[in-house]
């Protein structure tokens, strides 16, 4: 690979994004700029109750409210559906009974907003109120009135792995440690509210749909088998999306409530969720419950890992059984730990349906892990630091559970913070209330196993090269902000030799682009990428033929470069690529090319239960040090300077790669401070963003990004997932700067100062009572 | 409810509207004048993405009735590229990766371009001042305030060249 | 969207404005700067049938000294305070205060009035007015009357005024020689509001001891209110570290303390001595240096 890239290579180019004017000029359209002639305003009643069964509902008055269009409820709505296969048990509208408060009931489209708001007020539900459950632990023990009744106990899914002989490690080991954390609900609160835009041709049966989704293809078959449609009649558009964090990366009710309601109507249906309907519709990362167990010898080598996770996954399944499954699968690949064991509960409970969010099941466990780490090594009087490298991976390697790593930048990364961030100048050596503290993460580079398992590729880029040598990318690759269609671009010029002005991206419509599974688990760059290269690839080689054939050369003897075909080893020719496209094109007129991609055999895991989630072609990598500034009398944190290094493989785009780590740093730092979406009898107490509000500029210290790249040898041009794997990291690394800062350390997140302050007092209270012991333990 | 026949001048030009008196300014802009550059992005008037410049200052347009401002200069996001030309803060924003998904982009771009204009060279500490009202869930603002800096640079850039035009002439 | 519709009115004069409310009652509203309003409104939880609108009415934007006082119109919006060089000079506990209020967009069309007359219990406002001991000027079809800060406030969101009065003006005496101010505050981490705000007001006599001290405090109980056990405390005593401590220990006596997410009522209690100790060191610091300038 590589072959073409010269120093003006856009390989490795800081460069802005492809759609960066249209989002500084506010020309570019998102789903709720998007309008339609005719256009009615969809509105969806949520349940009340946050378990009911629903007895009769009567929507006439609505109906009969002038303005008034269409009004669906569930029992139009019967099919069954959910991002997994094993996990469809949601429907449009609630059909028997609602399961949390906010639960979809009914919708309405009309002619105005107020209209709409004015018709949900008028339909009557009469609901028969059953007991809930609210809090995982207890819903486990549930036996009546059962959430979902195939659900016994309340269990959506449970999993237990023993990798090793955990018995045996730990009987090796010199010390073991055990410890409870809770880290509770959180959300991704993209700045975009969602937004669906549908319309439906009655004449020939045709539905499109505009919507703020990571997931157009899902999206696309879930709207076909809940509309009861032919799949080749559903046409979905990803406009820009403004951010997704997962949220937005399965299909969400009103994408299928403002369908419904097109067809109905006869007329285009916009929904746009009010902010408290995004966090009705929430998909945010679970609270999580784990219990860890981890045993070392004195040197510090882990001879054993045990982990109880409970995870909290509110009323439907959606992402859970993969969720739970991260949880404990990535326990591995980021350290050589010889007996893993797992015991993973997903627990439904009436509370809005948990999901996929950046870190995707890694980050409370990683907390968790790292959290524990730090505290076995200041029992073991060993240096944070050096503890890690004792435990690092040898790759290539398999670990316990079958999960491939070939590419592993995480010792440089340890290395490379430890020196920028002055590690062994300030570690225990800072006064009283200042601190810093260490750890690591890790993340997929997109899941080796699609969702629905197929052997078809994970993704499909087409390719045109027209007549005036102009190449146009087709791709399903979604971008949401971080950068898709961007890395895609680079790379194709990369390997045609272009400028990146030559090159035009047409993406995520499913009637024009191939096949791309989405953006989720960080897999574009890896899997779209490497379809756009293999395009590419195949255009070059088109042109090539063509023009080998054409002027009696061998293919060997030419190459593309600076926007022309060029011959080498003394041969003379010169064309532009306008020439070796037209020649390409032959009689068909235009050239195109297609790439695919699909994950090696060889990634793809074990065969054991549960074996599927967790593999990857390839693994990033991210090491952390925090340091902060505690004020004893209050327990409040001041981040003071931030130091991350990122394996990405290979920064394709370094500045788009620096934006995502960065931002990924930051949202867990929210987690870790302040962030969290707070229940009250399963009702949100803070569903909008003044009471959840994340950091502004105020809260947001400086981070300092190193990129380490490690080259993955099947990444594209090596790179690997960039924004994701540094999320986790930052949480454990602010606990520990605090541990150093006034020595307490804080398992249940996030950190308030209440919380600090309260640890304060009772390791004052300890100390009276135990005189003698140190500060710092 | 009664309608009000209202004046609005948005980005240096008047347009005549028949409105109802609850009709908030972000929603006129959007929805009657097309100008979709203007962001909904929470319902408390706490994520900045609609902020408008009014006679030059910030403020949030989901926070105004358009019937209350019938007497303002209002300037958007669409109101501030000259001719096609993207000016200073916009360029940065792109060549620093100030804009990731973009939706909190033209709100941060008007605030900025206030803050530039009554002090053209603030310090790290004003900047995040400044910009404290605007969310943005992307970028943890390192390179937004990279964006503002190089905004500043090319601002200076542009004033030394208009002054040695000046002496050139 | 503002869900429900409403009469739109815009007074040209005072007089009109407050024969308006006077007209409608209940069912009227005044708008302000909308800053507490229009979201209330969208969120259902005002819906008023008449909305009165105050913009027009300029000339309630104005700080101006007179003689012993300075006097700051109701709609003068807190970006005008925090930017005012008399009030910097006569009375800098004011624009201490705005810097601290929400973000830039707030301060631009906020206006004191407005804050002051929706009484959020954890604006910043009340702290500074409480503290100053100002006297808050309001205009009705019955006429024109004060009240003093500590009689303003009644409860959560709830003030003296008569619902036909119009908030108009806040009239604040200068500080004496030997006098320091300071406010000091704990953000919300969410909304930015005051988890605890405390406005210190401390007159030092030449011998050291403590003359006259005012405390105000927002954020803590449902409405804001007078550390009158505070001051008392302080009241003849000599400034020193030990009285300031010993005085902040009463801050949040006799106070149905505020519990939320992020501060449980035993910590914002706590909060409330340190915040209230730290406000004190500060105001007389500035005394000390007021009596020496």
């Amino acid at each position: 690979m590589g072959e073409t890239t010269t120093q003006s290579s856009p390989i490795g180019a800081r460069v802005p994004m492809v759609d960066a004017v249209d989002k500084v000029t506010g020309a570019g359209k998102y789903a709720d700029d998007l309008t339609l002639p005719g256009m009615l305003v969809g509105k969806i009643l949520h349940s009340p109750h946050a378990h009911a069964r629903i007895r009769s509902m009567d929507t006439s008055a609505a109906e009969r409210l002038p303005g008034v269009r269409a009004v669906v409820t569930g029992a139009e709505t019967p099919v069954k559906y959910g991002i997994l296969p094993v996990g469809h048990d949601e429907t449009i509208f609630c059909v028997d009974k609602v399961r949390y408060i906010g639960d979809n009931v009914a919708a309405v489209a009309a002619e105005s907003e107020a209209i709409a708001e004015h018709a949900l007020r008028l339909i009557r539900v009469d609901y028969e109120v059953l007991p809930a459950y609210f809090d995982p632990e207890q819903s486990m023990q549930a036996e009546t009135n059962l959430i979902h009744d195939d659900r016994p106990h309340n269990i959506e899914r449970e999993y237990h792995h023993h990798f090793g002989n955990v018995e045996e490690g730990f009987a090796q080991a010199d010390y073991i440690r055990q410890d409870r954390f809770d880290c509770p609900e959180v959300t991704h609160a993209a700045l975009e509210p969602h937004s669906t835009l549908a319309r439906y041709d009655a004449e020939d049966g045709t539905l499109t749909v505009w919507s703020s989704t990571q997931v157009p293809y899902y999206l696309k078959k879930t709207l076909a088998a809940t509309l009861q449609m032919p799949e080749e009649k559903v046409r979905v558009i990803k406009p820009l999306v403004g951010g997704g964090f997962g949220g937005k990366s399965e299909v969400i009710p009103l994408e299928l409530a403002a369908a419904v309601l097109a067809r109905k109507a006869g007329a285009p249906v916009k929904i746009t969720y009010t902010r408290e309907e995004v966090f009705l519709a929430n998909r945010g990362r679970p609270r999580q419950i784990v219990e860890l167990k981890t045993g070392v010898t004195r040197q510090g080598k882990l001879t054993a890992v045990e982990a109880r996770i409970i995870q909290d996954g509110g009323a439907y399944c959606g992402y859970g059984v993969v969720t739970i499954l991260y949880s404990g699968q990535l326990l591995n690949a980021m350290y050589d730990i010889p007996n893993v064991k797992f015991d993973g509960y997903r627990v439904l409970t009436n509370k809005p349906a948990c999901g996929a969010m950046r870190g995707h099941g890694t980050v409370n466990t990683r907390f968790a892990f790292e959290q524990q780490l730090n505290r076995i090594a200041s029992v073991l009087g060993l240096d944070p630091v050096e503890i890690r490298r004792r435990n690092l991976l040898h790759p290539p390697c398999v670990t316990l559970n079958n999960l491939r790593v070939l590419s592993y930048g995480y010792p440089e990364c340890i290395d490379r913070v430890v020196e920028r961030s002055g590690w062994k100048e300030k570690y225990g050596k800072l006064p009283y209330g200042k601190g810093i503290g260490f750890a690591g993460s890790h993340y997929v580079s997109g899941a080796a196993n699609p969702i629905i398992r197929s052997a078809m590729p994970q993704s499909t880029v087409n390719l045109s090269v027209d007549r005036q040598g102009g190449v146009t990318i087709f791709t399903g690759a979604s971008e949401i902000g971080q950068g898709s269609d961007t890395v895609q671009v680079q790379v194709v010029a990369a390997e045609l030799g272009l400028p990146l002005e030559q090159v035009r991206i047409v993406a995520a419509d499913t009637a024009r682009t191939p096949v791309d599974l989405g953006s989720y688990s960080s897999r574009v760059t890896f899997m779209a990428g490497n379809a756009a290269i293999a395009a590419a690839r195949d255009a070059k080689r088109r042109m090539l033929q063509a023009v080998a054939r054409a002027y009696g050369v061998a293919e060997e003897d030419l190459l593309m470069e600076g926007g022309r075909v060029l011959g080498r080893n003394g041969c003379p020719l010169s064309l532009t690529l306008a020439e070796a496209a037209r020649l390409a094109a032959g009689p068909a007129g235009v050239l195109t090319a297609r790439g695919s991609y699909n994950t090696p055999e060889e990634s793809r895991g074990g065969t054991f239960k549960g074996a599927g989630v967790g593999p990857s072609p390839a693994y990033s990598y991210s090491a952390q040090a925090v340091e902060v500034t505690v004020d004893p009398e209050t327990g409040r944190v001041t981040v003071d300077r931030i130091v991350v290094a990122h394996d990405c493989g290979k920064a394709i785009n370094p500045m788009n790669v620096e934006g995502q780590v960065i931002g990924s740093v930051w949202m867990g730092l929210g987690q870790a401070l302040q962030e969290v979406v707070d229940y009250e009898n399963g009702r949100i107490k803070n569903a909008g963003l003044l009471e959840y509000r994340t950091a502004s500029t105020l809260e947001s210290p400086p981070v300092e990004t190193i990129l380490v790249e490690s080259n993955d040898p099947e990444g594209p041009f090596g790179a690997k997932e960039a924004g994701e794997g540094s999320l986790a990291a930052t949480i454990p690394a602010l606990t520990h700067a605090i541990y150093d800062a006034v020595g307490v350390w804080i398992d249940t997140l996030p950190v308030t100062p209440e919380r600090i302050l309260r640890a304060l007092q009772e390791k004052q209270q300890a100390e009276w009572k135990s005189p003698g012991t140190g500060a710092r333990m | 409810m009664n309608k009000e026949n209202i004046r609005l001048r948005v980005n240096k030009r008047d347009y005549q509207l028949e409105i109802a008196p609850n009709r908030l300014l972000l929603d006129v802009l959007r929805q009657d004048l097309g100008l979709t550059g203007s962001k909904r992005g929470c319902d408390d008037s706490s994520c900045g993405a609609c902020t408008v410049l009014v006679d030059g200052e910030p403020q949030m347009a989901c926070l105004m009735l358009a019937v209350s401002y019938q007497d303002c200069e209002i300037t958007t996001i669409e109101g501030i590229a000259c001719e096609g030309q993207l000016e200073p803060l916009q360029r940065a924003f792109c060549d620093e990766g100030g804009a990731q998904c973009g939706y909190c982009t033209p709100g941060m771009i008007l605030t900025a371009r206030h803050l530039l204009a009554h002090n053209p060279r603030p310090t790290d500490q004003e900047i995040n001042e400044a910009l404290s009202g605007n969310l943005c869930r992307c970028t943890g603002y390192v390179q937004i305030i990279a964006s503002v800096r190089k905004a500043i640079e090319l601002l200076e850039k542009q004033e030394s060249g208009v002054a040695a035009a000046g002496q050139g002439g | 969207m503002i869900p429900q519709s409403f009469e739109y009115h815009v007074p040209r004069t005072l007089e009109e404005a407050s024969r308006l409310a006077a007209q409608f009652g209940a069912d009227g509203k005044f708008l302000a700067g909308g800053h507490s309003l229009i979201p209330m409104m969208k969120l259902r939880l005002a819906a008023p049938k008449h909305l009165i609108d105050l913009t027009c009415l300029r000339d309630l934007a104005y700080i101006r000294e007179e003689g012993e006082h300075v006097r700051i119109g109701a709609l003068t919006t807190h970006f005008r305070i925090e930017s005012s060089a008399l009030l910097k000079e006569k009375c800098p506990l004011l624009p201490e205060t705005a810097r601290e209020i929400g973000d830039v967009q707030v301060r631009n069309r906020g206006t004191i009035g407005g804050n002051l007359a929706h009484s959020d219990p954890a604006a910043d406002w009340p702290a500074a007015v409480l503290a100053l001991e100002a006297e808050l000027r309001a205009v009705s079809p019955r006429g024109e009357r004060g009240m003093a800060a500590k009689d303003f406030f009644v409860d959560l969101m709830t003030t003296a005024l008569a619902s036909d009065e119009v908030l108009v003006e806040i009239k604040v005496p200068q500080l004496g020689h030997g006098t320091g101010a300071a406010y000091a505050k704990l953000h919300h981490p969410a909304s930015g509001y005051a988890m605890v705000g405390v406005a210190a007001v401390i007159a030092l006599r030449d011998n050291g001891a403590v003359e006259r001290a005012a405390v105000g405090i927002t954020g803590v109980g449902p409405k804001a209110y007078r550390a009158f056990a505070v001051e008392t405390a302080l009241h003849g005593k000599p400034a020193t570290q030990a009285h300031l401590n010993a005085a902040a220990a009463h801050a949040a006596e006799g106070v149905d303390v505020n519990a939320d997410l992020y501060a449980s009522a035993e910590y914002r209690s706590h909060l409330a001595r340190v915040y209230t100790r730290r406000a004190l060191e500060a105001a007389v610091k500035r005394a000390r240096a007021a009596a020496t300038a």
